[in-house]
């Protein structure tokens, strides 16, 4: 019997003082009557390894000992869906508020010299803040789920007006819903910005305004890379060009999201062609401080980089939402 | 559907399902006294077996939510704890069954229509 009071014992161990001795004494009552059945069945007295088998079949300590417990949850299946949802919605405001005070900071400190290592440390810190605000919203919710198990907010809950549904959302795509009059004038800027790219080059003043005097006193000439880069641009105007001369044409409506992928893609390689150099400006001349440059190549490339990777992201969101309107509209034919 | 999820999903299903049957068994078969042990073997005499580690909790619950009523008695030289419907357990146990045939028949005619 001494393994039947190890195993009360340890049962004992995880119940409310209150309920405890009454319970135990239940369980001890249950258990030997169990055992006299036992005994009768087997018509001999229980051995030790009898008895084990009884209290293993009978379940784990603190598992009978929870059972006993009232069935309780920190959030409840009532405001769980709401618990979610809040998650899901405000996680990523914490995310861009979080973006735009450290992107504040760094820009009014971007002459410390360990920059690259300040953004990092910046990136990292995102994860404890994000922790911080879960832990926040979950105890939050942890109130709300009190209140209600003591009857609080019934009204809340149940009581709603179908009147006051929002109206139903219909996907209208940006680029098939434009007027006449707005297709016009975005052709006619295209043109224009296409013909200042093409032209800009040859007359640098175009691009700098008086700084162009500077630049020169600087020694300072742009590195290859821009070659390729402006080959690249040229490429993406000309198919943009295409594309705002399709958006006359009724017909060629359906090809305007394949081409509008193609352009951000060509803009993805041209942002990543920049981002993978590491040298931007050279010297070009005597009277060139080479540190200096070097410094301002290394700020340059991570800023592309950054732009490169930003690039992404918005192309796979774009990708995401598009595979996501194809599958509900071809859900809704079937 | 591969044979874990499946075993999975049904263990979950079962349990579901037996969870307020159980109540309504227990409820019923406490209209004559039984203390813990003798309550699980009727059930199980009658073809609804109940893990101990479930059965004693449960009439716990019950007896706190005032559908029972129990009191420590001696018998065969032993305590036990003795249990059996209350009037507002009676109540309640009318109108689950109530409920339960009308399940019952529904789920029946569902059955029926679908062969």
């Amino acid at each position: 019997m001494d393994l039947l009071e190890r195993y009360l014992q340890a049962v004992g161990q995880y119940l409310p003082e209150a309920t405890k001795d009454d319970t135990l004494a239940e369980l001890r009552a249950n258990l030997l009557e169990q055992m006299d059945a036992r005994s009768e069945e087997l018509d001999r007295p229980l051995e030790s390894g009898d008895v084990a088998a009884i209290l293993r079949s009978h379940g784990k300590p603190e598992t009978v000992a929870l059972r006993y417990l009232p069935q309780r949850s920190l959030i409840g299946p009532t405001i769980f869906p709401f618990y979610m949802f809040t998650l899901r919605k405000a996680l990523p405001l914490v995310v861009l508020v979080y973006t735009i005070a450290q992107g504040a900071n760094l820009f009014f400190t971007r002459t410390d010299p360990n920059l690259a290592g300040r953004i990092v440390t910046a990136a990292l810190k995102l994860f404890p803040v994000l922790l911080v605000f879960a832990a926040m919203v979950t105890l939050t919710f942890v109130v709300v789920e009190y209140i209600i198990s003591k009857g609080g907010l019934k009204d809340t809950l149940t009581q709603w007006d179908p009147a006051e549904l929002p109206p139903l959302k219909k996907y209208e795509d940006p680029e098939t819903t434009k007027s006449t009059a707005k297709k016009t004038v975005e052709l006619v800027l295209h043109c224009l910005w296409f013909a200042y790219v093409l032209w800009a080059p040859w007359h640098p003043y175009w691009i700098l305004g008086p700084g162009v005097f500077f630049f020169d006193s600087l020694n300072v000439a742009l590195a290859p890379v821009w070659h390729m880069f402006y080959v690249l641009l040229i490429a993406l105007l000309v198919l943009q060009l295409i594309m705002r001369l399709l958006a006359f044409v009724p017909a060629a409506q359906k090809a305007m999201q394949p081409m509008k992928f193609l352009t951000d893609l060509l803009g993805i390689i041209a942002i990543g062609w920049l981002a993978m150099s590491s040298v931007y400006f050279v010297e070009a001349g005597t009277g060139a401080n080479a540190s200096d440059i070097s410094s301002v190549n290394q700020a340059v490339g991570l800023a592309f980089k950054i732009a490169f990777l930003a690039a992404l992201i918005g192309f796979g969101r774009e990708v995401w939402k598009y595979a996501k309107r194809t599958k509900a509209v071809s859900q809704m034919a079937f | 559907m591969n044979d874990s999820l499946e075993s999975g999903s049904f263990d979950s299903l079962r349990l579901e399902l037996r969870r307020g049957c159980l109540i309504v068994a227990v409820l019923a078969q406490l209209r004559e006294e039984h203390y813990g042990y003798t309550l699980r073997k009727a059930l199980a005499d009658k073809g609804l077996a109940i893990e101990e580690s479930t059965l004693y909790p449960l009439l716990r619950r019950l007896e706190t939510q005032g559908l029972l009523t129990s009191e420590w008695r001696e018998e065969d030289k032993r305590k036990k704890r003795f249990y059996r419907l209350s009037a507002d357990g009676a109540t309640v146990l009318e109108q689950l069954l109530v409920e339960w045939n009308g399940i019952n028949e529904s789920l029946h005619n569902i059955l029926k229509d679908a062969r």
